[in-house]
């Protein structure tokens, strides 16, 4: 009686040991857990590019006006209208302006802008400027950051392939030119002396 | 018989009490002041030792008991550091992890325990374990560092990459965000590429290794300013320091200084005071009841180079 007793505990508890051991689940659900999603940044930017950001850019602030901000309230400036994705003192901001062509140099075309010299970038065009001046992208969109960071790096591909060199084959010194564009500025480091502009468009007005 | 069920209940007894002391945390008076660690990667570097001792400093600063513990770069020591954090009761963790994938079992650990996890400067790679990941954007801050290395370099020349962990999230960002724009520059050739851990010992060992294939280069990176120090040592002894411009990212007091003295060029200055800081606040936020943190929240990156350095500090002070 003992053995039949201890032989019947001992096939429960191996029961239940088996039980919470092994589960039976379909295998398409399985499968598509594992199932790596690859973003399609290329896809994605050229999307983004003409139904949201050449929009916002559009709504840019005259480059004038935000110089003069900048030069007598900066801090206001960039409260107003600087875009930062996390904290520190770097902000991005939207721009558009126009100006005379003073040279047409192997990596920028320096324009007169008023009374300032502004650089229009056509050779360094990298880092996150455009991307995170229009305001769009959100790091906490992305599970990755290697695809977020890569949004920017497709932006920068189209400006260098699609903007910059239709520009520059054509611009010479005395043009007046139309821009739209982003630029980098640190608030605890500010230098307005030849800003950056990375340019999402540029026109030479006839 | 009997003694069948006396060892049965024995087994439940003590299967119980095992199962339920693992990992529910001690329970605690209200009138205890709560308790917060900070899990640091390693303190083997004055970098990490800077972000721990902000933290506690700020935990304690807020009111909250504050201690530090070294994982020394090893997961599994991390793991102990976390099971008895939440033993111990401990009411927030300020974590540096080890491995952006192997530590985040350990953040999952404290979730279930109800600890909140607040990440400093590295990753892990989830985005539902963590409370909030406060990160460096060490991305940008290498975008720009690679602009001023093509710059320097006027676009050609050979150079040498010193990667750190390689398990590190931020290994990768900054080596990507610096190939961002140096693999644009066809005549800047990459002649050999390595890991040194983030240590500058090995850093130096590397460094004399890759100088007798290629003793010719122009310019090195490495993933962090202890690695910059060990490279530009080697460079020393090999006479060539004057040749070969060198690149490192954090900015730490002996950076700054050799950037100061016009030795090494450039580092990407991150700001651990105000990432511990961060840090801190936010276990302080979440004790009163805030819950809807950001997962990520990137700290910007400054590039320092021998023409602002005299702009900053060390460690960037609490900009």
């Amino acid at each position: 009686m003992s053995k039949r007793i201890k032989n019947i505990v001992g096939a429960l508890i191996a029961g239940i040991v088996i039980y919470n051991s092994i589960y039976f689940r379909p295998l398409d659900e399985k499968l598509a857990e594992e199932e790596v999603v690859v973003f399609d940044v290329l896809n994605f930017v050229d999307k983004m590019w003409d139904a949201d950001l050449l929009t916002t850019y559009d709504s840019a602030t005259d480059f004038t006006i935000l110089l003069n901000l900048l030069v007598n309230e900066p801090n206001l400036a960039f409260e107003k209208e600087a875009q930062a994705l996390g904290i520190g003192n770097i902000g991005y901001f939207k721009v558009q302006g126009e100006g005379i062509v003073l040279s047409v140099n192997e990596n920028n075309v320096l324009i007169k802008v008023g009374d300032r010299i502004v650089e229009i970038e056509t050779e360094f065009i990298f880092g996150n400027a455009v991307r995170d001046a229009s305001g769009l992208i959100k790091i906490n969109d992305y599970d990755e950051t290697s695809d977020f960071n890569s949004i920017s790096e497709s932006i920068n591909d189209k400006i260098r392939n699609e903007v910059v060199p239709p520009f520059k084959l054509k611009v010479a010194k005395g043009d007046r030119i139309v821009f739209k564009g982003a630029i980098e500025l640190n608030n605890a480091h500010l230098n307005l002396d030849q800003p950056e502009v990375i340019p999402v468009s540029l026109q030479i007005v006839p | 018989m009997k003694r069948l069920i006396n060892n049965s209940l024995l087994f439940l007894f003590f299967g119980t009490f095992i199962l339920f002391s693992c990992s529910e945390k001690k329970n605690k008076s209200g009138d205890d002041p709560k308790k917060v660690a900070v899990i640091i990667s390693t303190l083997n570097n004055p970098w990490f030792v800077i972000l721990g001792e902000t933290a506690a400093n700020q935990a304690n600063a807020l009111g909250y008991e504050a201690n530090i513990f070294d994982s020394q770069n090893n997961t599994a020591l991390e793991t102990d550091h976390f099971e008895n954090a939440i033993a111990s009761g401990y009411d927030a963790i300020l974590f540096n992890p080890t491995n952006a994938d192997g530590s985040i079992v350990n953040v999952r650990i404290a979730k279930k325990a109800g600890v909140p996890v607040f990440c400093m400067d590295r990753e892990v790679n989830a985005t539902d374990a963590a409370t909030s990941q406060i990160l460096s954007d060490s991305y940008a801050g290498c975008v720009a560092i690679g602009k001023y290395f093509v710059e320097k370099l006027n676009k050609k020349g050979k150079y040498v990459e010193i990667l750190g962990m390689v398990g590190d999230n931020n290994t990768w960002s900054r080596s990507k965000g610096f190939h961002s724009v140096v693999d644009y520059y066809p005549d800047l050739k990459m002649v050999a590429q390595q890991s040194a851990d983030f240590d500058r010992n090995k850093a130096m060992e590397v460094m004399e290794s890759i100088l007798q294939v290629h003793p010719d280069i122009n310019g090195v990176f490495c993933g962090n300013d202890g690695m910059a120090m060990g490279a530009y040592q080697a460079l020393i002894a090999a006479g060539k320091d004057d040749q070969v411009m060198v690149f490192g990212f954090d900015g730490t007091e002996d950076v700054i200084n050799s950037i100061q003295q016009k030795k090494i060029l450039a580092t990407g200055m991150q700001f651990p005071l105000l990432i511990a800081k961060t840090a801190a606040i936010y276990a302080d936020q979440y004790f009163k009841g805030k819950r809807d943190f950001a997962q990520k929240v990137p700290i910007t990156v400054e590039m320092v180079n021998q023409e602002n350095v005299h702009e900053y500090v060390a460690y960037g002070g609490d900009e």
